[in-house]
C-alpha cells in the first residue's frame, strides 16, 4: 500500500509512457531525411499531432470518468497514474509537432501555450498531491479538525464564562478578542495561512491587528501581574490567560489545515478552466488546418 | 367502560400490548357468540394505559408491520403507520368492543393449578383464573421508586415519550443511566431540571451522553442540576392537578426538599424471567435471555398457564397478535391452525405426504440428538426461518413447487453449496440422504449424514471458513440461518453443549490433520470447558507457569511480550494459543490479551503430552507450525513503531473487522471523492464520514463499518434485518423498522438513522434514476409529519457491480479495505 499513484501496477504506466517516447522520438528524428523542412505539416508532424490532440481528449475525460461512481472501467487510482504520464507526454509530442515553430502568436501557437499551461498546473498539482497529504496528516497528529472546532467552541464558551466574573477593558480585550477571531477568508488569505483576527484594547478604541494570538496574550500577560492590584480577580484571569494559549494553538492547526485544504485545490483552479480553454483552442486549430488545407 | 369488578374469571390476560390486547378481544368475541352477559375474561395491565412497549417508542415513529409474509389475525385492527395513529386505533377497538380491562394492576404472582388459579397483584388484590394468558413483553416490570405515592400518576412517571410538551416546569429526574441522562437533557432546554443520582458519578452511561450531561451540570448558566449521592425519601404530590408538589431527598449532607412539577423515574426494568420462574414455569437453559418452555399450544409447563408475545420469543407485534388470538382459540377448544400454519406448508414442501405438518415437525425433530431438547414452538419457530434444500427424488415430480416463497429448494447432487473461504451464514442439518464435506483444500472428502450438521465452526466466530461442502445425491437439509441457531443455542443448553463438542472436535481434527483417531479426539474433545476473556483480560501472563492450551473458538488474542507490552502476535479464532509452553516449555512466552471478547476452549495439558508421545507425527507438524510462530513474532517485536500502530489499529476495532475502510493519510488529498461516490451510489447517503475517526501516523480510519466477525449490531434487531453476505458483508435489508437498537449497539458509529422518504420507487423510477427507494430528505420541516427513520450503513457495496466504490473513486490510492488477517502483513511494510 505505500506506493504512490506514479507506481500503479508497477510503473505500467511509466512503462508505457517510455515506449511513446521513444517511438515519437523516433517518428519526429525520421522527418531530418525529409526534403520538406521539419514542422506539423509532414506526415510525421500530423502523427504526432493526431495522437497528441487524442490524447489530450483522453486526459480531459478523466474529469468524466472521476465523477461516474459506478463506472468500472478501472479505478481512478489507474486512470490518474496514467493522466500523469500521459500528460506529460503530451507536451513534448505538441512540441515535436509544432517543431517549436512559436514565433507568432496565433490560434495554433495558443493551443501549444495552452497545452504548457495545463501540463505546468498538472504537474505543479501532482506535486502538491504527493507532498501536502505528509503535512496534513502531520498536523492532524492529534485529532482533526471536526474535534479541534469542537474543542474551540467549548474553550470560548469557558473563557465567556470566566469572563463574566471580571469587570474592566479586560473584558472588551477578551469578548472583543473572541468576536475578532476569524479563520478562513478569502481565497488568497487561506492559501497563504494569513491570519485577520482582530481585537480591542478598550471600548473606545479602534481595532488592533490579533494575529495569531499573540496581541491579545502580550496584553493578558501584562495585565495579570497587576490584576490584584487593579482589584481584578487574578484567578481567572489567569485560567483564561491559558485557555488563550491552547486556542492558540488550536487555532495555528486549524489555519494550518485551512492552508494545506486551499494547497491541494488551487491548482485545479487553472488546470481544469485552462483544459476547458484548451479543447476549445484545439479545435479550432484542428477546424483552421483543414478549412485551409 | 370498566365492568363490574368481579374476582373470578375462566381468563386471566396478564398485560395490555399486542398480544394481550388481541387474546381479549378474541375472548370477547367468543363471550359475544355464547351470548354472555358478563366478560369471562379480565386484561390485567400494570400501568394506567394499553401497549407500554409501544407508547414508550419515540414520538411520531413510524411502526412497521413486518413480517411481511405473514396476515394479520386479530379483532384489533393493526397495520403500518405513525405510533400515534397504532395507539389511537387500538383504543378506538377497545372501547368499540368493551373489552374488560384494569389498569394499575401489576401482577406478581400466579400460583395453583390449572382450573384454581390464584393471581396476585402488587396492589394486594387477587383474582381467581381458570386459565392464565402471560403476555407481559420482554421489557420488564419498571423498577419503581420504592416509597409511598410512587405509583404512575400525573405527578410520577416512568417514561417520557415527548419531552417537547414539557414547558416552564420544574422538573426532578431520577436515575443515572442513559434514559435518565437523555430525558434530562431534553428537558432542560424548556426546563428547570434536577438529576437525583444515587451514586457519586455516572458510571453506567454511554460517553456521548456522559460529556454532555457533565457538561451541562458543571455550566452554571444551564438549568440541570445534579444531586449525587442521593435518594429519594418521600413524595407528596400537589394537592391539585398542575400545582407543585414535593420531594424530599436524602442527601450526603442531610435532607433537602425540592418543590416540582413533575417527576420522571427512570430506573431501569426488572427482566421477566424472575417473575415467570415465581409461577413455576420452567426454562431450557440457565442464560437469563433463555425462553420458557412451551408446547405447541403456546402452554407452559405449568398445564393452563400460556406464554405469548415478545416472552415467547417472536419479536415483532404482528406476530404478538396473531398468537393472542390463537391462544384463545386453543383455550376455548377450537383447534384452529396456527396463522403461520400456511408458512410452514410451503417450507416442507409437502415432501411427506401422508405426514401432517405436526408430524413432519416431530419426524424431523427426532433425526438425530441436536433437537431432542427443542421445544415443539421452538422448533416451528425455526422452520419457518429455515428453508430446506433436496435433491435427487426428492425434488422430482411437483412442478412449480419453486414459484412458492420459502418452499424447498432443489439442488443437485453434486453442486457447491459452500468454498473455502465462504462465511457460513447457514448452518445444514442433514434429515435426508448426505452431505458431502471436505474440512480443510486438500482433505478427503468425508460425509455429514442423517442428524448430523455442519457450520458449526463458524457459528460464533464469524470469520471465514476452510471447509467446502457439496450436495449430496437424494438429500433433504434443513438449512438454518446462523442468527436463528446462535439465539437456540443461547436458550437452550442442550443444544449449545452438541455445537460445542462438535466445535472442538473437528478443530482438533483440523489442526492434528487426520493423524489421530477419531475415538480418541473425541475423548479429549468431549469434556473441555469453554473459558471466556472479556476484552481487556489475559489469558496468562508472560513468565506464568502454564499447562492449558487454548483454542480460540470466537475473538482475537493478542500476544505481547517483554517490559514494554509490545505485540508479537495476534490469533483469531481456530488458532491455538500457548502451544509452547506445552512443547516442554514450562514458562509463558508471551502475555497473551483478550482484544475482543474471547471465548476460548481449554484443554488440559496433560491429555494433550499423553496425545503428542504416542504420534510422534503430529508432534512434529505442530513443532513446524510453533516455528512459524516464533519466526512471525520475531519479526514484529524488532519492528517497534509496527507494534503502536498495531496497538492502535486493535483498539479502534480492527482486530474483529473483516472488512475495514482505511484511509493512508499521507496520500489523501481531502478529496471527499470516497464520500461522494458512497452516497451516489448508496440513495444519496455516504455511509462513510471520511474526516470523522481517530488517526494515527499514516492510519487514519474513518467513521464507517468495519463488518465485525461478531457483529454487535445484528445482536438485538426485532425483525431481523441485518444480514450477512457469503463473503462477510454486514448490510441492512429493507424490513428495517427504524428501532435504533444496531445504532446504539454498533461501538463504531457506523449505523445512522436517516429520514428516508417512505414512497416505495416504482419500477419505471428504478429504471429511470436507478436509485434505490430512499431519498435523503433533511429538508422536510421538523412540524411536518417525520419520515421514517431507517437505520443505514455500509454495504460493502454488495449491490454495486465491481466492488466498493469508495475505494475506486479514490485518486490517490489512499482509500483501502483490509480484513483483520492482512493488518500485520500491511503494518509489517
Ligand atoms: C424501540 C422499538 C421499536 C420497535 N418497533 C417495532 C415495529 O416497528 N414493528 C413491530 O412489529 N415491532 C416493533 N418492535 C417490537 C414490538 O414492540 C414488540 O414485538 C411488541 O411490543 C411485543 O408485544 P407484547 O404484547 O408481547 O408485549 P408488550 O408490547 O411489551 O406489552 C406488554 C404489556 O404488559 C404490561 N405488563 C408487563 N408486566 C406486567 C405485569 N406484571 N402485570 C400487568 N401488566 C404487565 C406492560 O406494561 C405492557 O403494556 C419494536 C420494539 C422496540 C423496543
Ligand atoms: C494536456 C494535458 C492535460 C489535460 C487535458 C488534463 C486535464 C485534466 C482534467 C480535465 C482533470 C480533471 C479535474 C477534475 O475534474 O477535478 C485533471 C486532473 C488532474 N490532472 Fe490533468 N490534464 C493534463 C495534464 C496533466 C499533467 C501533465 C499532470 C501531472 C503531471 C496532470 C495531473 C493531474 C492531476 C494530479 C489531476 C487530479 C486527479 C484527481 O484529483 O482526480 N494533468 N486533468
Ligand atoms: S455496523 Fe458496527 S457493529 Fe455492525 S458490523 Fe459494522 S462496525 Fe460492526
Ligand atoms: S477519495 Fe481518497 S484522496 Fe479523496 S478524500 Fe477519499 S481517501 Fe482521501
Amino acid at each position: 500500500m505505500h506506493e504512490s499513484l506514479l507506481a500503479w501496477k508497477n510503473y505500467r504506466y511509466l512503462k508505457w509512457f517510455v515506449v511513446l517516447f521513444v517511438i515519437s522520438v523516433a517518428v519526429f528524428v525520421s522527418q531530418f531525411s525529409n526534403a520538406a523542412p521539419v514542422s506539423g505539416g509532414t506526415w510525421q508532424g500530423y502523427m504526432l499531432g493526431t495522437v497528441g490532440a487524442l490524447l489530450i481528449v483522453l486526459l480531459a475525460f478523466l474529469g468524466i470518468r472521476k465523477r461516474r461512481y459506478r463506472s468500472r472501467l478501472g479505478r481512478v487510482e489507474g486512470w490518474a497514474s496514467a493522466h500523469i504520464y500521459l500528460g506529460i507526454l503530451v507536451i513534448f509530442l505538441s512540441a515535436m509537432h509544432s517543431a517549436l515553430e512559436l514565433q507568432s502568436l496565433n490560434v495554433h501557437t495558443l493551443a501549444f501555450w495552452l497545452t504548457f499551461g495545463v501540463v505546468v498546473s498538472g504537474i505543479f498539482g501532482l506535486y502538491v498531491y504527493l507532498h501536502v497529504p505528509i503535512l496534513m496528516s502531520g498536523n492532524q497528529s492529534s485529532g482533526y479538525p471536526d474535534l479541534w472546532f469542537e474543542e474551540l467552541k467549548e474553550l470560548d464558551q469557558r473563557i465567556l464564562d470566566t469572563t463574566a466574573g471580571l469587570r474592566g477593558e479586560v473584558v472588551t480585550q477578551i469578548l472583543s478578542a473572541l468576536r475578532g477571531t476569524e479563520l478562513g477568508g478569502s481565497k488568497a488569505d487561506q492559501l497563504f495561512g494569513r491570519d485577520r483576527s482582530k481585537f480591542l484594547l478598550s471600548p473606545l478604541s479602534r481595532w488592533k491587528k490579533n494575529t495569531d494570538q499573540r496581541p491579545i496574550i502580550i496584553c493578558l500577560s501584562e495585565t495579570l501581574p497587576v490584576a490584584q492590584r487593579k482589584g481584578i480577580n487574578a484567578e481567572s484571569l489567569a485560567e483564561i490567560f491559558e485557555f488563550f494559549g491552547r486556542r492558540q494553538q488550536l487555532l495555528r492547526r486549524l489555519r494550518k489545515d485551512v492552508q494545506y485544504r486551499a494547497i491541494l485545490k488551487i491548482w485545479l483552479y487553472f488546470h481544469v478552466p485552462l483544459t476547458f480553454a484548451l479543447l476549445v483552442a484545439l479545435a479550432v486549430h484542428i477546424f483552421v488546418i483543414f478549412y485551409y488545407w | 367502560m370498566q365492568a363490574a369488578i368481579k374476582d373470578s374469571y375462566d381468563l386471566v390476560i396478564v398485560g395490555a400490548g399486542p398480544a394481550g390486547l388481541s387474546a381479549a378481544a378474541r375472548a370477547a368475541e367468543i363471550d359475544r357468540e355464547a351470548g354472555l352477559q358478563q366478560p369471562s375474561y379480565v386484561l390485567l395491565e400494570s400501568a394506567d394505559a394499553i401497549a407500554q412497549t409501544i407508547q414508550a417508542y419515540q414520538v411520531g415513529k413510524h411502526v412497521m408491520d413486518e413480517p411481511s409474509f405473514l396476515n394479520l389475525r386479530s379483532p384489533i385492527g393493526f397495520s403500518a403507520g405513525k405510533r400515534e395513529d397504532v395507539l389511537m386505533r387500538w383504543d378506538t377497538d377497545v372501547d368499540a368492543q368493551n373489552l374488560n380491562i384494569r389498569y394499575a394492576c401489576e401482577v406478581t404472582e400466579v400460583s395453583g393449578v390449572k382450573g384454581d388459579f390464584e393471581v396476585r397483584l402488587a396492589n394486594g388484590g387477587s383474582i381467581i383464573a381458570g386459565a392464565v394468558i402471560v403476555a407481559a413483553g420482554t421489557q420488564g416490570n419498571l423498577r419503581h421508586i420504592g416509597v409511598t405515592h410512587d405509583e404512575p400518576s400525573e405527578f410520577v412517571c416512568y417514561s417520557l415519550a415527548d419531552p417537547r410538551i414539557i414547558n416552564d416546569k420544574h422538573v426532578i429526574v431520577i436515575g443515572a443511566g442513559d434514559s435518565a441522562i437523555e430525558n434530562a437533557l431534553a428537558l432542560q432546554e424548556r426546563n428547570n431540571v434536577y438529576i437525583v443520582n444515587r451514586r457519586s458519578e455516572f458510571s453506567r452511561a454511554k460517553s456521548g451522553n456522559l460529556n454532555a450531561v457533565l457538561g451541562s451540570i458543571n455550566d452554571a448558566r444551564s438549568t440541570l442540576d445534579c444531586y449525587y449521592d442521593s435518594s429519594v425519601k418521600s413524595i407528596s404530590p400537589p394537592e391539585r392537578s398542575g400545582e407543585m408538589g414535593e420531594v424530599t431527598l436524602t442527601t450526603a449532607t442531610g435532607e433537602v426538599s425540592i418543590a416540582c412539577h413533575l417527576v420522571i423515574a427512570r430506573l431501569g426494568s426488572t427482566p421477566p424471567r424472575a417473575r415467570l420462574e415465581r409461577m413455576g414455569l420452567s426454562f431450557s437453559s440457565p442464560l437469563p435471555t433463555a425462553l420458557p418452555d412451551l408446547d405447541k399450544r403456546y402452554q407452559a409447563s405449568v398445564p393452563g398457564i400460556y406464554v405469548v408475545g415478545g416472552l415467547s420469543g417472536y419479536p415483532l407485534i404482528k406476530q404478538a397478535m396473531n398468537q393472542g388470538q390463537d391462544v384463545v382459540d386453543f383455550i376455548a377448544g377450537n383447534d384452529v391452525e396456527p396463522a403461520d400454519h400456511e408458512l410452514l406448508v410451503a417450507r416442507l414442501g409437502g415432501l411427506y405426504p401422508e405426514k401432517t405438518v405436526d408430524e413432519t415437525l416431530d419426524f424431523f425433530c427426532s433425526r438425530g440428538a441436536l433437537f431432542e431438547s427443542v421445544s415443539p414452538i421452538g422448533f416451528r419457530e425455526l422452520m419457518i426461518e429455515s428453508r430446506l434444500a433436496i435433491s435427487g427424488s426428492w425434488a422430482r415430480g411437483e412442478s412449480g413447487r419453486d414459484y412458492i416463497d420459502g418452499a424447498p429448494t432443489a439442488i443437485a447432487g453434486g453442486h457447491h453449496i459452500l468454498d473455502a473461504g465462504d462465511f457460513v451464514e447457514k448452518f445444514y442439518v442433514v434429515m435426508e440422504g448426505n452431505l458431502k464435506i471436505r474440512p480443510y483444500p486438500g482433505a478427503p472428502w468425508s460425509q455429514v449424514g442423517v442428524g448430523q450438521f455442519f457450520g458449526e465452526s463458524c457459528l460464533f466466530a464469524g470469520r471465514s471458513q476452510d471447509a467446502s461442502v457439496r450436495m449430496g445425491d437424494d438429500c433433504v437439509v434443513i438449512q438454518i440461518p446462523r442468527r436463528i441457531l446462535i439465539k437456540l443455542a443461547l436458550s437452550n443448553t442442550a443444544v449449545r453443549k452438541q455445537l460445542d463438542d462438535a466445535f472442538v472436535f473437528n478443530l482438533l481434527k483440523v489442526t492434528f490433520k487426520p493423524k489421530i483417531e477419531d475415538d480418541q479426539l473425541r475423548l479429549i474433545a468431549g469434556d473441555c470447558p469453554t473459558k471466556v476473556f472479556e476484552a481487556g483480560n489475559r489469558l496468562f501472563e508472560e513468565g506464568d507457569h502454564g499447562d492449558v492450551l487454548y483454542v480460540l473458538r470466537a475473538g482475537t488474542v493478542n500476544l505481547l511480550q517483554g517490559l514494554q507490552q509490545q505485540l508479537v502476535a495476534d490469533q483469531y479464532a481456530g488458532e491455538l494459543v500457548g502451544q509452547l509452553s506445552l512443547m516442554g516449555h514450562p514458562r509463558r512466552m508471551y502475555s497473551a490479551l483478550a482484544m475482543t471478547r474471547a471465548e476460548c476452549v481449554e484443554i488440559d495439558g496433560q491429555k494433550f503430552r499423553a496425545l503428542l508421545s504416542g504420534n510422534p507425527e503430529i508432534r512434529a507438524a505442530l513443532e513446524k507450525d510453533l516455528t512459524v510462530l516464533l519466526q512471525e513474532t520475531n519479526t514484529l517485536y524488532t519492528h517497534r513503531a509496527s507494534a503502536a500502530a498495531m496497538n492502535f489499529l486493535m483498539q479502534n476495532g480492527l482486530g474483529e473487522a473483516t472488512d475495514a475502510l482505511i484511509i493512508d493519510s499521507s496520500k489523501c488529498v481531502g478529496c471527499d471523492q470516497c464520500e461522494v461516490a458512497c452516497a451516489s451510489t448508496h440513495g444519496g447517503v455516504s455511509r462513510l464520514k471520511r474526516a470523522q475517526g481517530p488517526s494515527l501516523g499514516r492510519f487514519h480510519i474513518p467513521t464507517a463499518c468495519r463488518h465485525c466477525e461478531t457483529p454487535h449490531c445484528m445482536k438485538d434487531c426485532p425483525p431481523d434485518a441485518i444480514r450477512r453476505t457469503q463473503t462477510g458483508a454486514v448490510y441492512i435489508q429493507d424490513n428495517c423498522i427504524g428501532c435504533g437498537n444496531c445504532e446504539a449497539n454498533c461501538p463504531y458509529g457506523a449505523i445512522d438513522l436517516v429520514a428516508m422518504s417512505n414512497q416505495k420507487n416504482g419500477l419505471w423510477n428504478q429504471l429511470v434514476t436507478a436509485t434505490q427507494r430512499f431519498l435523503p430528505s433533511n429538508d422536510i420541516a421538523p412540524q411536518e409529519v417525520p419520515a421514517i427513520k431507517l437505520a443505514v450503513k455500509c454495504d460493502a457495496c454488495t449491490t454495486v457491480a465491481g466492488g466498493p466504490a469508495c475505494v475506486r473513486a479514490c485518486p490517490t490510492g489512499a482509500a483501502l479495505r483490509l480484513g483483520s488477517g492482512e493488518l500485520l502483513e500491511m503494518i509489517g511494510e
